[in-house]
């Protein structure tokens, strides 16, 4: 008797493991996809979610402060003098509204605003819309950023060190 | 260093589940081989929180969710496997063991899995002459001859085959995306041998394996695989329905000449003319999941056996006669997840290569689970094939780690690649 | 190629969550597929071997089917009414699998389905098998018993309702079969497995006069009271549509009572095709009442289909119409109940372990006519039993309302058909009978009919 019930508490408790397992996948998978996962890291203020892809500034004139921080991408961000951009670079040689990087189709891109000193990827001027990949360095007058789609480069690639340009 | 705390969550809960189904049965029938559900969670529980640990002190970027999925996935198969037929709980324990090494190595040994791609012609050789083995030196299980006899145990080269047919194609489709995407607007009427050649070689290829094979499972499996990488390279529907047309000729001229082929239709439009004879499987199997219902009969309190064969191709029959269809769809989901994850790192993926190997991989799991789940519940005709994970059989468990594998491996490409 | 991707994943989800959904579907399917029935779950019967399935009673308690234990285990099926309640209460075995109640009921009797929800659990909790529910009918086994009796030897089927509340008093059909030997009357000629009284499909000829005269009462009132000339045939379109007897001028209710064919044809072409049919619907052609067994909807052409000949012969129930036996009862069941058709019913409980009891109340169905009409026509019934056709069916001191019915039919000699009610004043029990080639109704069906009646009053 008291063993028949052990049984059917172990049965339901079977049948309901397997909505625990999905359930639990499920909810990490959604603080996945709503960018409120685990928190990597917090560098100035912004933090850094697992998966989030952001840009690493790899060189900045001396007096902005922005050199070793993290900015994280948007669905748009555009760089720039202009106050209102969501990255300001005040610089002279760059222009108001410089370049933007924006998400469509899966991808990141990165796009020159008609900038008078130009947008370079990888040492290349941009002439139309480019697909960023990871480890992409990315200049706009003296400022160098680096792509990051994955966190854990940041810790293991050493290919690029700040400041090498 | 990346924590991979989620990993071991789930892999925990996935203990957990196991382990409650294995002591169900044994408290139902104390004795030896029912123990062997618990070593099965045992077993894999510590192996992977082993490679969990590893992969965490490397470093690898390796997705977290795989390796629980398939760990779940392969403790029910266990617990359903030993409930159903315990005299073949010892063999696939060995496979098991077999499939986490080969899971394992897998992941050590392929990690530059790119280089492949140079070596698509050798891999596509190996692959044909793998499944030409079995026509001249095969034997006949259950109506399908696929199998090779190797003394100790039987082989299935058919499995493996299905890897390195996405290996190749991966390579071959990357290759010469671009020729096969502009080919059909320019000779629309005048397709060259280079556009449509793969196209007939894969149809052959599935050809073969149905008519010499008898395996109308695995051909549509390769049939289907291949159109799914060939869309994702080129996009062009038209391959695709050139391909569907082409793979129904072949399935017709099939169902005229190959009388399992025939018997399997024909069971599929009314088994309830044969249902003392060819049809009683899939009745069974019906009235399995039917007398199921919501909540199921309780793990180890249904008649699944009732149906025949229900230790392989029918085994999802089982698990929603005794966990109802609350277990079944549970089941279900749970590959849903699997394959979301599979897509999720093809989407991920930095390089045509990569992202067609995921996709490729992803697709071919679950389609064996839509082309098996439907046969066993009459949607599509019978096809005989394993539901990964959890179906008996060594060849596809052993097959299916090392396919988890290689999504691993596509999924922390990026660090082992500059390393 | 991302896109590609993302379409491909859609085109997998959308196929594994399609499987979860038709999944849910299967006990649908399994229920509804024809030749469902060609294999056995061999489930029940492992379970049988471990439940033992409920009894079946008649309303005064009296075993209609009840389980014995067998020796080595498991149960064997016993019906004490032999072949007399076959039809109704089916039969269980392993070799001959299941039929009637026992198969539609099958969950009710194994306590797989109802029963007392807690005691199940307990039974789930503490793994003992369960205990089946037992089923109370409405039927009369005496009454059945008598009935069966008389039709014995005689093709055709009788229905008694209580027509103030709808319960089936007694069904039963001949050829009938022994529910223990089932296999043996597996393809033999006359169908003994087929219930002729629920699912038998038969001209209704005459008896089907009651439709079409409340029709008339209803919508042309003014024509029931004009006189219509009977030459012994009607002319429509060029077709002839011949009577049994020149009957000269005959009003409404010398027509109803003398069957006039000439005359009904007349009303039914008055009525027009479209009315004719619906009125055919309020008395339940082709409709569906729930019913745990199942029943032959009854069939009326359609609108297309009636044309000038057809309608005027439909109306006098030959033609294309057809009834079941059921429903012809029914059509007796609204005159006799002031016009309200109640729904047939045939089981009055399930009761089981642990307390469980669920009553069926009778439930209003249809209402066909106005409590005037159905008067009118009741008076008219009562002639047709006390002067007209339906004399064979009188009985001393009690008034019966009836009607007669010789329906003409490819087979041979027509079908011979009554319907009828007793007391006329206080209706307590409804009748059909139909004896398959008998001739006519007045003199073959309408004895049988007086016999029931009798027994079932008594």
């Amino acid at each position: 008797m008291m063993l028949e019930i052990l049984i059917f508490v172990l049965r339901t408790a079977f049948q309901v493991l397997i909505y625990a397992f999905i359930f639990v996948v499920i909810i990490y998978v959604v603080k996945d996809l709503r960018g409120t996962g685990q928190v990597v890291e917090v560098r100035r203020g912004q933090k850094i979610y697992q998966g989030q892809c952001y840009l690493k500034v790899e060189h900045a004139p001396g007096d902005s402060g922005l050199a070793g921080s993290v900015l994280p991408l948007g669905a748009e961000t555009r760089m720039g003098r202009n106050p209102k951009s969501e990255i300001v670079l005040s610089e002279k040689v760059i222009s108001n509204n410089h370049a933007r990087i924006y998400f469509d189709q899966g991808q990141y891109w990165l796009e020159d605003l008609g900038s008078t000193n130009g947008t370079f990827l990888n040492g290349l001027p941009l002439s139309e819309p480019a697909v960023l990949a990871n480890g992409d360095r990315i200049k706009i007058g003296d400022y160098i950023f680096r792509l990051v789609r994955w966190k854990n480069e940041v810790e293991s690639d050493h290919r690029v060190r700040p400041g090498a340009t | 260093m990346q924590g991979r705390g989620r990993e071991r969550t789930l892999l925990f809960i996935a203990f957990i589940y196991t382990l409650t189904g294995g002591v169900v049965l044994y408290l139902r029938e104390p004795g030896e081989s029912r123990m062997l559900a618990i070593a099965a969670a045992v077993v894999m529980f510590a192996a992977f929180m082993l490679l969990s640990i590893t992969w965490q002190i490397k470093g690898v970027g390796y997705d977290q969710y795989i390796t629980p999925i398939v760990s779940f996935l392969t403790g029910t198969g266990m617990v359903f496997l030993i409930r159903l037929k315990p005299a073949y709980g010892y063999r696939q324990l060995a496979w098991l063991v077999v499939g986490i090494a080969a899971f394992y190595l897998t992941t050590v040994l392929v990690y530059n899995y790119r280089l492949l791609a140079d070596y698509k012609y050798v891999i596509a050789l190996t692959g044909i002459l793998a499944l030409l083995l079995p026509i001249f030196f095969g034997i006949e299980l259950g109506g399908a001859k696929s199998w090779l006899d190797l003394g100790v145990f039987n082989l299935q080269p058919s499995e493996f085959v299905k890897l390195l047919l996405v290996l190749f194609l991966g390579g071959y489709l990357v290759e010469n995306r671009v020729l096969l995407h502009s080919g059909g607007d320019k000779k629309y009427f005048l397709p060259g041998l280079r556009q449509w050649g793969p196209l007939l070689g894969m149809w052959l290829v599935s050809l073969l394996v149905l008519v010499f094979q008898r395996d109308l499972g695995t051909a549509l499996i390769y049939f289907a695989t291949f159109l799914a990488m060939l869309y994702v390279a080129t996009s062009r529907l038209l391959y695709i329905l050139a391909g569907i047309v082409m793979f129904s000729i072949g399935g017709v001229a099939a169902y005229m000449a190959v009388g399992h082929v025939h018997t399997r239709v024909a069971i599929w439009l009314n088994p309830w003319l044969s249902a003392q004879g060819a049809g009683y499987q899939l009745i069974q199997s019906l009235y399995a999941i039917n007398a199921g219902g919501i909540v199921g009969a309780g793990l180890d309190a249904g008649f699944p056996r009732f149906i025949p064969a229900v230790h392989t191709d029918f085994i999802f029959s089982a698990i929603c006669e005794e966990t109802g269809l609350f277990g079944g769809v549970g089941i279900l989901l749970v590959f849903i997840l699997l394959v979301y994850r599979g897509f999720k790192i093809a989407l991920a993926s930095r390089d045509d290569y990569s992202e067609i190997l995921a996709a490729g991989f992803t697709a071919l799991l679950g389609l064996q689970v839509f082309i098996i789940v439907a046969g066993v519940t009459k949607l599509l005709p019978m096809t005989g094939i394993t539901l990964p994970f959890i179906s008996y059989g060594g060849s596809s468990l052993v097959a299916n780690f090392i396919l988890a594998g290689m999504l691993l491996n596509i999924s922390g490409e990026t660090l082992q690649h500059e390393k | 190629m991302k896109n590609n991707v993302r379409r491909l994943a859609y085109v997998i989800f959308t196929g594994l969550v399609a499987i979860c959904v038709y999944l849910s579907l299967i006990p649908y399917y399994l229920k509804h597929v024809p030749g469902g029935g060609a294999l056995a779950d061999p489930r029940i019967t492992a379970r049988e071997s471990m439940i033992k399935r409920g009894s079946i009673y008649d309303r005064a308690g009296r075993v209609l089917a009840r389980s014995v234990p067998q020796k080595g285990g498991g149960f064997v099926r016993e019906y004490p009414l032999g072949s007399s309640a076959a039809h109704l209460i089916g039969y269980y075995s392993i070799k001959a699998g299941s039929a009637g109640l026992e198969r539609t009921r099958a969950s009710v009797l194994l306590g797989l389905d109802e029963g007392n929800p807690l005691y199940s659990l307990l039974n789930r909790i503490t793994g003992k098998p369960g205990v089946g529910n037992d089923i109370i009918l409405t039927i009369d086994a005496g009454l059945q018993q008598y009935v069966a009796g008389l039709l014995n030897g005689q093709k055709g089927a009788v229905v008694v309702i209580d027509p103030a509340t709808g319960a089936i008093l007694a069904s039963a059909s001949y050829p009938s079969f022994d529910p223990t030997r089932v296999l043996d009357y597996m393809n033999k000629p006359d169908s003994p497995l087929l219930d002729r009284a629920l699912q038998g499909a038969y001209p209704p000829g005459s008896i089907f006069k009651i439709v079409t005269a409340a029709g008339i009462l209803k919508d042309l009132p003014g024509m029931a009271g004009e006189t219509i000339h009977c030459s012994g045939e009607l002319e429509v379109n060029g077709f002839i549509l011949k009577d049994n007897a020149v009957h000269g001028n005959v009003d409404f209710q010398e027509a109803f009572a003398r069957s006039c064919n000439v005359a009904f044809g007349r009303y039914g072409l008055a009525l027009g095709a479209k009315n004719f049919i619906n009125l055919a619907g309020t008395f339940g052609i082709s409709v569906r009442p729930g019913f745990p067994l199942p029943l032959y909807p009854g069939y009326i052409p359609r609108v297309d289909e009636l044309s000038g000949p057809a309608l005027a012969s439909s109306a006098i129930g030959q033609g294309k119409v057809l009834v079941s036996p059921l429903q012809a009862a029914l059509v007796a069941c609204a005159v006799a109940n002031g016009g309200e058709i109640m729904k047939p019913y045939l089981i009055s409980r399930y009761s089981g372990p642990g307390g469980f009891a669920k009553t069926f109340r009778p439930e209003k169905w249809l209402m066909p006519m106005t409590p005037a009409v159905a008067g009118v026509l009741k008076d008219e019934m009562i002639a047709v039993v006390k002067s007209g056709t339906g004399r064979a069916a009188a009985l001393p001191g009690i008034t019966v309302a009836g009607k007669t019915g010789s329906a003409e039919n490819p087979h041979g000699k027509s079908h011979a058909w009554f319907v009828g009610f007793a007391p006329a004043e206080q209706p307590r029990v409804a009748v059909a009978v139909v004896l398959e080639n008998q001739g006519s109704g007045g003199a073959k069906a309408a004895p049988l009919a007086r016999e029931i009646l009798r027994r079932a009053l008594e």
